[in-house]
């Protein structure tokens, strides 16, 4: 029986390691105590130490300065023992022939408990099979708190189920037997099991040579044992960075890490090695992945780490042929020994519960300093602890009986009520809806999406305006539906998404006012009164009524937004909240431009007035919504009126609401209901910020922002900002903003003013202290009969405007949408050629022409463009059609039609119109149907080619060649496809592709044919270019016209989603 | 903000209800909208601008008996075209172009032998078809302003001896053709000519006496582009004694001519081709109606309410009422005759007015003698000439010949310019002042073509052929279609990219 301690600037420790060695109720035979080039006093201290000569009978020391590691120093201990053997004395006849000898391997930084190698001796005797056995180790300040129970670790080498270090040793790891491995720390192993082994290996050094060493010993047939009853005291000063300053804590976890999945590596049958590497790899990235999303970004590097074992695989193929010849036991009776993967995932997600749960401070209420006498409020009490109160109730009950799953519940009826109608338009196969606000138009989210992302987008012709921000926000919710199971094929996925966020609308609306509201209160029931007020405020019934799709967003998005903006100004606010805040004003302006402008102002407010961190949070409130707006931010600069417009935004005649009753919120149209039930809203406001109790100055800021939101309200009727266009109702009649968006803001402050001031109202019953107990009307105050009756006719007047919703808002100006274009036209247009229909109206004198093709048309009416100059090719071709050119050739029309991938030409009147007359004698064109006010004529092929093409390909002169169409792939002409070579005795000026888009088209396209980029023709009046006669691919793309932007934009909004998450972080709150 | 001394609390409040109150009554008492709204979105206000018309096309029948479908073996027939554009002399100012531009003829469907094409003003083209076709005359650039063709045929002896003139008129996709009659041995033959180059499909419909006769065989009958079909309108309409056909067009147009032959067993009583020139109204004009014996006004009326019409006739000396007032009933979706025949000999115009679209046409028969042969001419209502009517005369080449133009004048005293071409191609002009509500007679004579240019009033005219040989007497009228000379291109206006949805209402 040898000891073995190396010993290595371990001075703080040695002193108590060997005494502790010296205390052994079964001391060690002999003692070698190997000095790795120590530094300190150690050696003197060790002969100082009498005590250990007294009972230690042979102790030697061996100075190794040129060994690094602790398997170097016990291999060179090892070698003295076998070199100078002692004979047994007669202090232990278990030394005698024929039994074992052990190696009891000590450091420097650990103490043994008196009976420790006496119990390790025993557990290990007990079974010849044992080779090696270890302690318990626990912490060095403190023998009740666990260090190492035995090593567990999973087949790939990772490290888990061991107590955590630090764990309060309470016995539960101590039925532990059989494990993989055990530290060196106090590791008995047998003598001649380490001589057959080799030792350690040197491969893996300071760190898992342990483990290496003990998986080696199972391979041989020789069992590990963990010895709970044996514990040790240990300081882990290397893993802890105390042994030396470069060895830090997380060089040194990370190594060991690594280390691990080597011997895992190394251990594991050759034949999964390759496969053991591929998943450790991925393993450690979907776990950097997985704590990155914990905001846990040192964990995730640490995860990555992983990867580093994989770049030395000599190392690995080094250590595994040492170790030849020596497995003794299949690799699968080990199974048992290894921690299950989804052992390891459960540690994974403990790990992370764990830090969430323990930094989520205790139920807090108000936080907000400036709060001085709470009279009324009914003090901090959280949900939580609430629901803690009743454990009686069953989670089912609970749920049902939650004040804010009631708000949501009472907003869906209302919604299910008020929009009956429209539930037959959420089916997968319809359109959506129209009427109102909603424009006739149906697309698909990648139409959308390229309808934003594309240089050249935009329905007809197309344009390179720059496209409105809500665009990419519709086509990310329209690809969600698209992606739902049971969803099947869309016709117009972006139709039934506005749809559906129409009728959940309200709702919604309802959960995140009840959500936003506890920035104010932490009360349940009076924020579902306010969850419900939001629900059913006027502007929100009269915008889902008429399909106000941006003040259908912003009202949903509203209340997060100021509740972002609120927790931003106070001590404890939460990064992830305002982020959050920030990516739903992002939204927001997306949708409703002008409380992008209010946001902003509030966040330079904040920027100026507020301090420390209040004005960090500003800063991201006031520019990661500028940065997610992109370019757009910079359209209204050239033209500020779009600032009063959006998607539904714009009201088309004058508003029949009068100004009193926009100062009741009620902007007028379809869903309105009686005007007077939003008094008592207004009222419960006013008067609550006539209360001096309730905090001041958020209070004046709420009056100033409803005073804002009412100028605003009262404002929009009286400022035009656009005509109605010549071919529509109303043509010339004047445009203005919807009122509802300041009301919208109005109704925010007052419902969050009449929160702040009656939450925590207690009826009549006296507060405690206040009316000393007693129950009488003059102790009760004006003041408390007035809240009373102030919070009954506010409670009264929310659940009347419900009702009063649900009663008249039942005839929305909605339908069902029905195809605009017939079946045929739209159906051509889907296909490859991408046939366009020319659209014709009559218009009092004049012809109106439009064309519709497949890129979709605008959802949602705004604010109508700049009447832009029309597109000469177009007009032309228009105008033969129509018969007002001169010295046409009898077939120019149609040529003219197919140049512009016109297939079809509808017109909308009365048959009786001369010029229906004038198309049926059009050469070229031929009568298909006469269908609800349709006409519709088919542009007819010329020889045996495809009528009408977005890309042809024409010879020099003009006139098409054989193959003379080609395919196109998506929108404005984008195409992928191959092209065969020109067919012999094509003229020498070779073939031409000719694109059906207008001019400017040209500058926005990247046009390719077999890997080299096309000019176009200067000069031609259509897109042309000139074509190689051999065969090769072409490739057509419309490039962002700020791709850098868009890349900027990505990158802004994985962070800020990222950061906006509300989990992992270290300092975690429930404040929204 | 942390400073806000609570007892301001009411003060707020009170400034709220101030301020807010201010906004409503500001908003209130505001009396008009600011305007911010761009440039005016308003609609290019480019006047419309009347453009010479570069195409005219006009389609003479031809030969009305041949190529009946479902018929084989007819008897040979021959008609003559002749087309021509007016002189710079008849046209208005403004509309006489440069030179260049060509009249020319072609078939329907295409072939046969044409004269070459004119390119001079007032130079009549002019041969004969005896083929089963039509003929397209076709005015281009310059030459397309005013112009005109007209179709004839004379026989002079055998079963089929007659005289009948057709105006030769652009396509229309709705003709009213009023004519025919149930008498044994008269035949209907409607000629449907396609000009265009697409196929059509018409739709035919009767209205009788006895209300409006439907008839299977009568709807989706196919013409081809540039094609002509015949058929018998005994196949759809057999014993109708009093028709009125209305043709109706999808996917094009097509010129409908309606050809009245009428056989008494072997007493040739003649002919002619009736045209349709106006759409219903509650007013019209028959010029033209030369009476000498049996004359008859039939009116129609398509609607399906009784129409009270009251119908008068126009004379050199003003108009004259009809006997018993002129006032009669006819029932909705039904026809009428009613007879003239009492009249004393004379060119009148026959003006008829109803309370609801009626239309109208005058049946005249010449008969020396019960059991002579007779000749029939149908003059049918035309509309007011707005700035040039005209037309090559027929060419009968035959002695006894008289042409004579009618003139009609309405409401109030008008004038016009008649401006005739001689065999020479001379041009001349005379102004002729008509009377309000009288008749007037221009008598043509050596005349190739006549053009009628009106200067003040509302006029009508029909040219009046007649011949009177030993057999009897030859007549028909043809009616003087109002030409178009200029084409209003209307305004092309490209329209946003947002479909036009109606706002929503209050």
């Amino acid at each position: 029986m040898t000891a073995v301690l190396v010993v290595h600037n371990g001075l703080a420790w040695l002193g108590d390691c060997l005494e502790a060695i010296s205390a052994q109720a079964r001391p060690p035979d002999r003692l070698v105590i190997v000095d790795t080039g120590s530094t300190d006093q150690g050696a003197e201290t060790v002969q100082r130490h009498d005590r250990i000569r007294q009972v230690v009978g042979h102790v030697e020391t061996v100075s190794a300065p040129g060994v690094s590691t602790f398997g170097e120093a016990v291999g060179l201990a090892a070698g003295q023992i076998a070199r100078e053997p002692v004979s047994s004395t007669a202090a232990d006849p278990a030394t005698a022939e024929g039994c074992p000898q052990w190696l009891w391997l000590l450091h420097d930084d650990s103490a043994a408990d008196p009976d420790a190698l006496a119990r390790l001796l025993d557990a290990a005797r007990r079974s010849p099979s044992v080779g090696v056995a270890g302690p318990k180790l626990v912490t060095w300040d403190d023998p009740s708190r666990l260090l190492q129970v035995g090593l567990l670790v999973t087949r790939s080498g990772r490290r888990v189920g061991g107590p955590v270090a630090g764990e309060p040793d309470q016995g539960q790891h101590d039925r532990r037997n059989d494990v993989l491995g055990v530290s060196t720390s106090g590791m008995l192993v047998r003598r001649d099991v380490f001589e057959t082994l080799h030792g350690f290996d040197p491969a893996f050094g300071q760190s898992c040579g342990d483990l290496d060493l003990c998986w080696r010993a199972q391979l041989a047939g020789h069992r590990v044992i963990v010895v709970p009853g044996a514990r040790m005291r240990e300081a882990a000063a290397s893993s802890n960075g105390q042994r030396s300053a470069e060895l830090t804590v997380e060089v040194a976890a990370s190594r060991e890490r690594r280390r691990g999945r080597q011997v895992a590596l190394a251990r594991c049958s050759p034949y999964v090695a390759p496969w053991l590497a591929i998943w450790i790899a991925l393993a450690s990235l979907g776990s950097a992945a997985g704590w990155l999303l914990a905001k846990r970004p040192r964990r995730a590097w640490a995860a990555l780490g992983d990867i580093g074992a994989l770049v030395t695989p000599w190392r690995t193929i080094a250590a595994r042929r040492r170790s030849r010849g020596l497995r003794r036991v299949r690799r699968r009776d080990l199974r048992g020994l290894f921690a299950s993967p989804r052992a390891a995932f459960g540690a994974t997600l403990d790990t992370i519960h764990e830090r969430s749960r323990s930094s989520t401070g205790p139920a807090r209420g108000v936080e907000d300093p400036s709060v001085g006498t709470r009279a009324l409020e009914s003090g901090p009490t959280s949900e939580d602890a609430e629901s803690l109160e009743r454990p009686a109730a069953g989670a089912g009950w609970r749920i049902l009986s939650h004040p804010g799953f009631l708000a949501v519940l009472a907003g869906a009826l209302l919604a299910a009520v008020t929009c009956r109608s429209l539930l037959g338009a959420l089916g997968p196969g319809g359109l959506g809806v129209a009427g109102g606000e909603l424009l006739p138009a149906s697309g698909n989210a990648s139409e959308l999406w390229h309808s934003w992302l594309d240089g050249w987008h935009g329905p007809g012709l197309g344009n390179a305006l720059e496209p409105a921000p809500f665009l990419p926000v519709l086509a990310a919710a329209a690809w969600v539906l698209e992606h739902l199971p049971l969803t099947g094929d869309l016709t117009s996925s972006v139709g039934v998404a506005i749809a559906w966020l129409l009728v959940a609308a309200i709702p919604l609306s309802a959960l995140t006012a009840y959500l936003g509201a506890r920035v104010v209160t932490t009360a349940p029931w009076p924020r579902a009164w306010a969850a419900l007020a939001w629900a059913s405020l006027a502007t929100m019934t009269t915008a889902v009524a008429s399909g106000r799709l941006g003040a259908v967003v912003a009202h949903i998005l509203l209340p997060l937004v100021a509740a972002g903006f609120v927790a931003a100004t106070r001590r404890r606010s939460r990064s992830w909240a305002t982020f959050g805040a920030a990516l739903a004003l992002a939204v927001t302006g997306a949708f409703n431009p002008g409380l992008a402008v209010l946001g902003a102002l509030a966040a330079l407010v904040l920027l100026v007035a507020g301090h420390g961190r209040t004005r960090w949070h500003a800063s991201v409130l006031l520019l990661v919504p500028i940065g997610l707006l992109g370019p757009w931010v910079l359209r209204p600069a050239d033209d500020p009126i779009l600032l009063l417009a959006g998607p539904g935004l714009t009201a088309w005649q004058r508003v029949a609401a009068a100004p009193w009753q926009l100062g009741l919120l009620h902007p007028g149209g379809p869903g309105s209901y009686p005007v007077l039930l939003s008094a008592p809203i207004v009222l419960a406001g006013v008067i609550a910020m006539s209360r001096r109790e309730a905090g001041s100055p958020f209070m004046t800021v709420l009056a100033v922002l409803a005073l804002t939101g009412l100028a605003l309200g009262e404002a929009a009727p009286l400022i035009i900002i656009g005509r109605i266009p010549a071919d529509l109702a109303g043509a010339g009649g004047p445009i203005t903003g919807w009122a509802g968006t300041g009301l919208d803001v109005a109704g925010l402050a007052l419902i969050a003013a009449s929160l702040r001031a009656f939450a925590g109202y207690r009826g009549l019953v006296p507060e405690p202290g206040r009316g000393r107990g007693r129950w009488s009307l003059t102790g009760l105050g004006w003041r408390r009969i007035v809240a009373s009756l102030v919070v009954a006719a506010a409670v009264v007047g929310v659940m009347a405007s419900v009702v009063a919703a649900g009663w008249t808002g039942s005839r929305p100006a909605l339908t069902r949408q029905t195809p605009g274009t017939p079946a045929v036209a739209a159906d051509q247009a889907r296909g490859s050629w991408g046939i366009r229909l020319l659209v014709l109206t009559r218009d009092r004198d004049a012809i109106g022409y439009r064309l519709v093709g497949e890129e979709p048309g605008p959802f949602a009416r705004d604010l109508p463009g700049p009447a832009g100059a029309p597109d000469p090719v177009l007009a032309a071709a228009v105008k033969s059609t129509v018969g007002t050119a001169d010295g046409a050739s009898p077939e120019a029309a149609r040529d003219a039609l197919a140049g512009l991938a016109v297939g079809f030409v509808g017109f909308h009147g009365a048959s009786s119109e001369p010029l229906v007359t004038q198309l049926d004698a059009t050469a070229g064109i031929t009568r298909l149907s006469n269908e609800r006010g349709l006409i519709l004529w088919r542009v007819l092929p010329q020889g045996d080619t495809v009528a009408s093409s977005r890309l042809r390909l024409v010879d020099a002169a003009g006139v098409p060649v054989p193959a003379a169409v080609v395919p196109v792939t998506g929108d404005h002409s984008r195409t992928d496809v191959s092209i065969g070579p020109a067919p012999p005795g094509t003229p020498a000026a070779g073939r031409r592709l000719v694109v059906a888009e207008p001019g400017q088209w040209a500058r926005h396209a990247r046009v390719i044919f077999g890997g080299r980029r096309l000019a176009a023709i200067a000069g031609a009046a259509q897109p042309t270019y000139r074509l190689p006669a051999t065969a090769g691919r072409l490739t057509i793309s419309l490039p962002p016209a700020h791709q850098r932007w868009h890349w900027l934009q990505l990158g802004l909004l994985l962070v800020a989603l990222f950061l906006a998450a509300p989990f992992g972080s270290t300092r975690q709150g429930r404040t929204p | 903000m942390r400073g806000f001394p609570p007892g301001l609390a009411p003060v707020r409040a009170a400034t709220l209800v101030a301020v807010g109150t201010g906004l409503i009554l500001g908003a209130t008492s505001l009396p008009e909208p600011v305007s911010l709204a761009r440039g005016a979105a308003s609609a290019q206000a480019t006047g419309p601008q009347a453009d010479p018309v570069t195409l005219t096309r006009a389609v003479c029948p031809g030969p009305e008996a041949l190529g009946v479908e479902g018929l084989h073996g007819s008897s040979a027939q021959t008609v003559s075209v002749a087309a021509a554009s007016a002189p710079a002399l008849a046209l208005p100012a403004g509309t006489a172009t440069g030179s260049g531009g060509s009249l020319m003829f072609d078939g329907l469907p295409a072939g046969g032998a044409w004269p070459g094409p004119a390119s001079l003003r007032g130079q009549v083209i002019s041969g004969p078809v005896s083929t089963a076709r039509s003929a397209l005359a076709t005015g281009s650039g310059a030459m397309a302003p005013g112009t005109a063709a007209t179709q004839w045929s004379w026989t002079k002896t055998g079963t089929s001896r007659g005289l009948s003139t057709a105006a030769c008129l652009p396509g229309r996709a709705s003709s009213w053709l009023v004519g025919g009659g149930a008498a044994p041995g008269r035949l209907e033959h409607l000629v449907l000519a396609n000009p265009g180059p697409n196929p059509v499909t018409v739709d035919l419909s009767t209205l009788g006496v006895r209300g409006r006769i439907e008839s299977p065989d009568a709807q989706g009958l196919v013409v081809a582009g540039h094609s002509r079909t015949v058929i018998l309108l005994d196949a759809i309409a057999g014993a109708e004694p009093s028709p009125v056909v209305h043709v109706t067009v999808r996917g094009g147009t097509v010129a409908a001519t309606l050809s009245d032959t009428w056989l008494d067993g072997v007493v040739p009583r003649g002919g002619d081709d009736v045209v349709s020139l106006v759409a219903p109204g509650r007013e019209q004009v028959i010029p033209g109606v030369p009476v000498d014996g049996r004359a008859v006004l039939r009116v129609g009326v398509p609607g399906d309410i009784e129409a009270v019409v009251q119908s008068r006739v126009l004379t050199p000396g003003g108009p004259k009422v009809l006997p018993a007032g002129g006032v009669t009933r006819v029932a909705g979706g039904s026809t009428k005759d009613i007879d003239l025949s009492s009249l004393p000999p004379g060119t009148y115009a026959v003006q008829v007015r109803g309370d609801v679209p009626v239309v109208a046409a005058v049946m005249v028969d010449r008969r020396r003698a019960a059991g002579a042969g007779s000749d029939l001419a149908w003059p049918v209502a035309t509309p007011p000439i707005r700035a040039l009517a005209g037309m090559p005369l027929p060419a009968f080449g035959g002695q006894g010949v008289t042409q004579r133009l009618n003139l009609v004048a309405t409401g109030e005293a008008a004038s016009v310019l008649v401006t005739t071409v001689d065999a020479v191609g001379r041009a001349g002009a005379k102004k002729v002042a008509i009377r309000a509500d009288s008749v007037s007679t221009v008598p043509l004579s050596g005349v190739t073509s006549v053009w009628v240019t009106p200067l003040a009033g509302i006029v009508r005219a029909a040219v009046l052929s007649s011949v009177t040989d030993a057999a009897g007497i030859l007549l028909s009228v043809t009616p003087m279609a109002d030409l178009t000379l200029t084409a209003t291109p209307a305004p092309l206006r490209q329209l946003a990219d947002q479909p036009g949805a109606a706002p929503a209402g209050p």
